[in-house]
C-alpha cells in the first residue's frame, strides 16, 4: 500500500511540474508585449521600471527558473492588472468562496445524483426510468451559461424566492450551487444507473432475495454498496467539471470567487493570474485524483486486503 | 392434452420422420449487425435523438434559405424586433434576422464539433490501436505501448477545458485555432478507449483460437478487432461531438470564440446573455436551446447505441 | 404424513422478441419429510425456472407463472404478496445456488452475510446472530470459524464458499432446501465433500431437499426420488432405484445408457442421444422427445402423452405404454416395418 502511494505522489509531482512548465511555455509563446500600451503612454524608464519588476528583461531560462523557484515558495507573482495585489493573496481571497460553492454543489451533485440513478434503476426500462434518464440528459445537455440565467429570471427576479447578485449569507448561494450541480449531477445518475443495473444482474442480488431480505434491505445494502464503489473513481474527473462550472457561475451571480477572477484575467489579458490560476487549479485537481485514488483502494475490500500485506 | 379415448388408433405406427423434421419452427434468428439496429429503434430516447438530430441539421442547411434575409444583413430600424411573421426568430440589436443567423450559426457549431471530434478520433485511433496492437508483441511492442501509455496518463491528468482555454489565450481566437486547440487534448479518451477495447478482444479465446488456425493477421484484425472496436469508436463519437459543441461555446462565453461577423450558437448566447434581463429573451433563447436540443440528441442517441451495441444487455 | 412440497401442474413462460418461450409446461411433483427429490435433466430443460418458480422468483416482467399450484405444508404459495413470499424465503424454504463465486456479495463479510438471514427470520440480536453465526459455519465443515466470520468471499475457495451458502441456507432451519446444481461448478473431489455435508445434514435435521442436477452421478449418490425432465415437462418420475433399474421413458434410459461405467472396457464407443432438444418459442404439440426417439410413433407428434403408473410412485409419460403401442413393439421387434 505504501509503496503504491509514493509511486503516485512522485507522478503527481510530475505531472504537477510539467502542468507549471507547459503554462510558463504557453504564456511566453504570447506575440507581442504584455506592456505595449503602457509603452506607448509612459515614458520609456517607468515601462523599463515595470519590467524589470516582472522579470521580462531577463533571459527566459532565468524567468523559467524563477518562476519555479516562486512556485515552490507559493508565490506566484503580482498581478499585471492588479497592480497593487499579487497573485497569491487574490487566489487566497478567492479561495472560501469558491470552496464553498464547490462544495455544496457536489453534496447536492452526489445525493441528487444517486438518488435518481438508484430510483431509475429499480424501474428500469418503465416510466420512471425514461423520465429519469430524460432529465438526466437534459441536465447534461443544457450548458450552464443557459441554466445560470434561467434560473435567475424566474427564481430570483419573477417569482422572488432566492436572491442573488451578492454573496451575504446561505440564500445566496442556493441558486449558483444548483446551477452549477445540475450538469455533475445528471452525469452521476447516468452512471449510478448503469451501475446499478449491472449489480442487479449479478448472482449475489438473487441469494439476497432468495433469504427473504425485504426490497430495501436488498436495494440499499446488497446493491447500492457495489454499485457505488466505481462512483469514487468518477470523483476526480467530476471535480475539473465543477471547477470549469464555476468560472460560469461565479460570473453571472457575481459571486468574489478564483472562478471569477481567473474570467476576468483572461478578458483582461493578466498573463501572470491566467497562469498562476492554471496552476493553482491543475494542483487541486490532481491532489483531488490522487486521494479519489487512495480511497478507493481502502473502500473496496477486494483491493485493500490484497494489498493488506505489503 | 388430448383425452385417451379421442386418440385414433391408427396413429399407432412409426413415425415418419421427414415429414415430421419441417414441423419444427425456427425462431426468427438476427444477426449483431440487426439485432443493433433493432434494439436502437425501440430505444424511444434514441429514436427522438436521431429525429431531432435530422431535423436540426437539415434546417441549418436550409434553413437560411427559407427567409429573404442574409446572416449579416443589418438594418437599424429594425434592432430588436420580436418574433412575427417576417422575422420568425426576431432581430438583434443590429436588425439581422435571429432565424437566418441562429441556423447559420449552427453550421458553424456543427462544423466544428464534428471537425474537432472527427480529428481526435483518427489521432485517438491511431495512438490507441497503435499502442493495443504492439502491446505484448516482443520488447519493442512492449516498449511503445508504454511509451504512448504514459503520454496518455499524463495527458488525461491535465484538465481539458484548462488547455484549450490557455491555447486560444495565446492564438488568436479563429475558426482554425478552436478547431485545434479542442483537437489536441481531446483525443486523449478516444486512444485509451480504442487500447483497452483491442487488449480485451486480443485477450478473448476467440481470437487466441483464429491465431492458432492459421487466420492471417490482416483477415483477424478485419473480421475480429475491427467490428469490435468500431462500436466503442462510434459510440464515442456520439459523445465527444457535444463535447466539442459544449467546449466551443464555453469559449465564447469567455470572449475566446469565432470572432464577429462569424457567428456560432456559443457567440450568439454570449450576446443574448448580455441583454437577457431587459427583456430580448430570444436573443439567448434560440441559441441556447439549439445548443441543447443538439447536446441532448447526441447524448440520447449515444445512450441507445450503448445499449444497442452491447451484446449482453436485454435479458430475456 | 403431508408433504412438504406439492407442485401442480406448473406452468412457466418467458416474453421474447417474436413471441413466448414456454420453459415449463404443467409440471407436477411432491416431495415428502426428510426426503431428497432430485430433478434431472439437460440444460434448458426448465428444471432451474422451476425451482425458482418455487419461490416466486421468476424474473419479472418477462416471466411469469401462468398457471399452476405450489403448496409448502399445504399453505398455497402463488398467491402470496411480495411481504408475505419474504418470510418465507430463508426461513422455510433455503436456496443453493450454483456459482459459489458470483452467489455472495464481494463487499460484505462472510459472517453478516449468514447473520443477517438470523436478524430477519429469527429476529436475533446481533450478538446473538454472530453466536448462531459461528456455530452454523462449524456445522458445515469450516475450520477457524470466528476468524473466517470477519473475512470476505474473496478470500476463501470455492468449496468453501458453497459450504458458506449451504450455512446461509440452512441458518433458519427451514424445511426445505432447493439446491440448483450445487456441485456443478467445483471439482470432483469437493463435489464428494459437499454431498456428504448435504447429506449429513439431511440426516441430522430431517430437512428435505431438491436436488437440481444434469449428473446422474449426483444422483445416485444423494437422491430418495428422482424426476427426469424434458423441455419443459417432466417425463418419468419416481424411486431412485427403481428408475434406474427399470427405466420406462426412452429419454431415461438414454440418459442412463450414455453415462460411461467404469467396467466398460475402454475400446467401446459412448452411446448419446442423437439430437438437440427442442425450441420451446414454439414447443412441439406432442411428446417433445419425439424428435429423438427411436420407437416415435405417429400419436407422439401430435399428442402429449398421458401419464402411466408402474409402481405406486413410478410414472412415466410415453405413448409407449399405451394398449395400442404393443402391436408396434412386437412388429418393429419381428424385424417388419408397417405401412399404412
Amino acid at each position: 500500500m505504501w509503496k503504491y502511494m509514493l509511486k503516485r505522489s512522485l507522478s503527481m509531482v510530475i505531472t504537477l511540474w510539467l502542468i507549471a512548465t507547459l503554462t510558463f511555455v504557453i504564456m511566453h509563446l504570447i506575440p507581442g508585449d504584455p506592456f505595449a500600451t503602457e509603452a506607448r503612454m509612459l515614458p520609456e524608464e517607468v515601462v523599463q521600471n515595470m519590467r524589470e519588476r516582472y522579470h521580462l528583461d531577463k533571459p527566459l531560462i532565468e524567468q523559467y527558473v524563477q518562476y519555479m523557484n516562486g512556485l515552490i515558495h507559493l508565490d506566484l507573482g503580482p498581478s499585471i492588472q492588479q497592480k497593487s495585489q499579487d497573485v497569491t493573496t487574490l487566489i487566497q481571497s478567492g479561495f472560501p468562496a469558491s470552496a464553498v460553492l464547490g462544495l455544496q454543489s457536489l453534496v447536492i451533485a452526489l445525493t441528487g445524483g444517486i438518488a435518481l440513478g438508484v430510483v431509475a434503476a429499480l424501474f428500469h426500462n418503465r416510466l420512471m426510468d425514461y423520465a429519469a434518464m430524460f432529465f438526466a440528459i437534459l441536465g447534461i445537455s443544457v450548458p450552464s451559461f443557459i441554466l445560470a440565467p434561467l434560473l435567475i429570471k424566474y427564481f430570483a427576479v419573477k417569482w422572488e424566492l432566492l436572491p442573488v447578485a451578492s454573496w451575504d449569507g446561505w440564500e445566496y448561494s442556493v441558486l449558483p450551487s444548483v446551477a452549477l450541480a445540475i450538469g455533475p449531477l445528471a452525469i452521476i445518475a447516468r452512471f449510478v444507473r448503469t451501475s446499478m443495473i449491472e449489480v442487479f444482474d449479478q448472482d449475489y442480488m438473487s441469494t439476497a432475495e432468495a433469504k427473504g431480505l425485504s426490497t430495501f434491505h436488498i436495494v440499499f445494502r446488497h446493491g447500492i454498496r457495489n454499485a457505488i464503489l466505481p462512483v469514487i473513481t468518477f470523483i476526480g474527473p467530476l471535480f475539473a467539471n465543477l471547477i470549469t462550472g464555476t468560472f460560469v457561475v461565479e460570473k453571472i451571480f457575481a459571486i468574489p470567487g478564483i472562478g471569477k477572477y481567473f474570467v476576468e484575467s483572461i478578458f483582461n489579458r493578466d498573463y501572470p493570474v491566467i497562469l498562476g490560476t492554471s496552476v493553482f487549479y491543475s494542483a487541486v485537481l490532481i491532489l483531488t485524483l490522487f486521494v479519489t485514488d487512495i480511497l478507493y483502494r481502502f473502500v473496496d475490500p477486494r483491493i485493500k486486503l490484497a494489498n493488506g500485506g505489503e | 392434452m388430448a383425452e385417451v379415448s379421442h386418440v385414433p388408433d391408427e396413429l399407432f405406427r412409426p413415425l415418419d420422420r421427414s415429414r415430421f423434421d419441417s414441423h419444427n419452427a425456427m425462431r426468427p434468428s438476427a444477426s449483431y449487425g440487426l439485432e443493433s439496429i433493432r434494439k436502437i429503434f425501440r430505444n424511444k430516447l434514441a429514436v427522438l435523438g436521431f429525429c431531432l438530430l435530422g431535423a436540426i441539421v437539415i434546417l441549418s442547411a436550409f434553413g437560411p434559405g427559407m427567409l429573404p434575409y442574409s446572416a449579416s444583413e443589418q438594418s437599424l430600424v429594425s434592432g430588436n424586433l420580436p418574433l412575427s411573421a417576417e422575422h420568425w426568430f426576431g432581430t438583434d440589436d443590429l436588425g439581422r434576422d435571429m432565424w437566418v443567423r441562429t441556423w447559420e450559426g449552427g453550421r458553424i457549431s456543427l462544423f466544428i464539433g464534428v471537425v474537432a471530434a472527427l480529428i481526435d478520433l483518427v489521432i485517438g485511433v491511431v495512438v490507441g490501436g497503435l499502442s493495443g496492437y504492439m502491446a505484448g508483441r516482443g520488447k519493442w511492442g512492449d516498449r511503445i505501448d508504454n511509451f504512448l501509455m504514459r503520454l496518455v496518463e499524463i495527458l488525461y491528468g491535465i484538465p481539458y477545458l484548462l488547455v484549450v482555454i490557455l491555447l486560444m489565450v495565446i492564438m488568436e481566437p479563429g475558426l482554425a485555432t478552436i478547431i485545434t486547440a479542442l483537437s489536441i487534448t481531446g483525443w486523449v479518451g478516444m486512444a485509451r478507449l480504442v487500447r483497452g477495447q483491442i487488449l480485451q478482444v486480443k485477450g478473448q479465446e476467440y481470437v487466441l483460437a483464429a491465431e492458432k488456425l492459421g487466420t492471417p493477421h490482416a483477415k483477424i484484425i478485419w473480421r475480429h478487432l475491427i467490428p469490435n472496436v468500431a462500436g466503442i469508436i462510434i459510440v464515442n463519437l456520439t459523445f465527444t461531438i457535444p463535447q466539442a459543441i459544449f467546449a466551443e461555446s464555453f469559449l465564447s462565453f469567455l470572449g475566446l470564440g469565432v470572432q464577429a461577423p462569424t457567428a456560432s450558437w456559443g457567440t450568439m448566447a454570449n450576446d443574448g446573455l448580455a441583454v437577457i434581463l431587459s427583456g430580448q429573451w430570444w436573443r439567448l433563447f434560440f441559441p441556447g436551446v439549439m445548443i441543447s436540443l443538439t447536446m441532448f440528441a447526441f447524448n440520447a442517441i449515444g445512450d441507445g447505441l450503448q445499449d444497442a451495441f452491447n451484446p449482453r444487455g436485454g435479458k430475456a | 404424513m403431508t408433504n412438504v412440497l406439492e407442485v401442480e401442474d406448473l406452468h412457466v413462460s418467458f416474453r421474447a422478441y417474436g413471441g413466448e418461450i414456454q420453459a415449463v409446461r404443467g409440471v407436477s411433483f411432491a416431495v415428502r419429510p426428510g426426503e431428497t427429490l432430485a430433478i434431472v435433466g439437460e440444460s434448458g430443460c426448465g428444471k432451474s425456472v422451476t425451482a425458482r418458480a418455487i419461490l416466486g422468483m421468476v424474473k419479472a416482467p418477462r416471466g411469469r407463472v401462468k398457471k399452476g399450484s405450489v403448496r409448502l405444508q399445504g399453505r398455497e404459495l402463488s398467491c402470496l404478496g411480495k411481504k408475505e413470499l419474504q418470510q418465507v424465503r430463508g426461513a422455510q424454504i433455503g436456496m443453493i445456488f450454483q456459482d459459489p463465486m458470483t452467489s455472495l456479495n464481494p463487499t460484505m463479510k462472510i459472517g453478516t452475510q449468514i447473520a443477517e438471514v438470523l436478524i430477519k427470520h429469527q429476529k436475533l440480536a446481533k450478538k446473538q446472530a454472530r453466536e448462531k453465526a459461528i456455530e452454523l459455519l462449524a456445522a458445515v465443515g469450516i475450520p477457524e470459524p470466528a476468524r473466517r466470520y470477519e473475512q470476505y468471499p474473496h478470500e476463501c475457495s470455492g468449496g468453501m464458499r458453497q459450504r458458506i451458502v449451504i450455512a446461509i441456507a440452512l441458518a433458519c432451519d427451514p424445511e426445505l432446501i432447493i439446491a440448483d446444481e450445487p456441485t456443478t461448478a467445483l471439482d470432483v473431489t469437493i463435489q464428494a465433500q459437499i454431498l456428504a455435508l448435504l447429506n449429513d445434514l439431511q440426516r441430522t435435521k430431517g430437512t428435505s431437499i431438491i436436488m437440481i442436477t444434469h449428473d446422474l452421478g449426483v444422483v445416485a449418490e444423494v437422491a430418495d426420488q428422482m424426476a427426469v425432465m424434458y423441455a419443459g415437462i417432466i417425463v418419468e418420475q419416481g424411486p431412485v432405484e427403481e428408475i434406474f433399474d427399470n427405466p420406462q421413458h426412452p429419454y431415461t434410459k438414454g440418459l442412463l445408457q450414455s453415462v460411461p461405467r467404469l467396467d466398460q472396457p475402454s475400446e467401446e464407443r459412448l452411446i448419446p442421444i442423437q439430437g438437440a432438444p427442442p425450441d420451446l418459442f414454439a414447443p412441439p404439440a406432442g411428446c417433445p422427445f419425439a424428435a429423438r426417439c427411436d420407437h416415435a410413433m405417429e400419436v407422439c407428434a401430435q399428442y402429449m402423452p398421458k401419464s402411466t403408473a408402474f409402481s405406486a410412485q413410478h410414472q412415466a409419460k410415453c405413448w409407449l405404454h399405451d394398449r395400442r403401442a404393443h402391436r408396434v413393439e412386437e412388429l418393429v421387434s419381428a424385424g417388419r416395418e408397417q405401412h399404412v
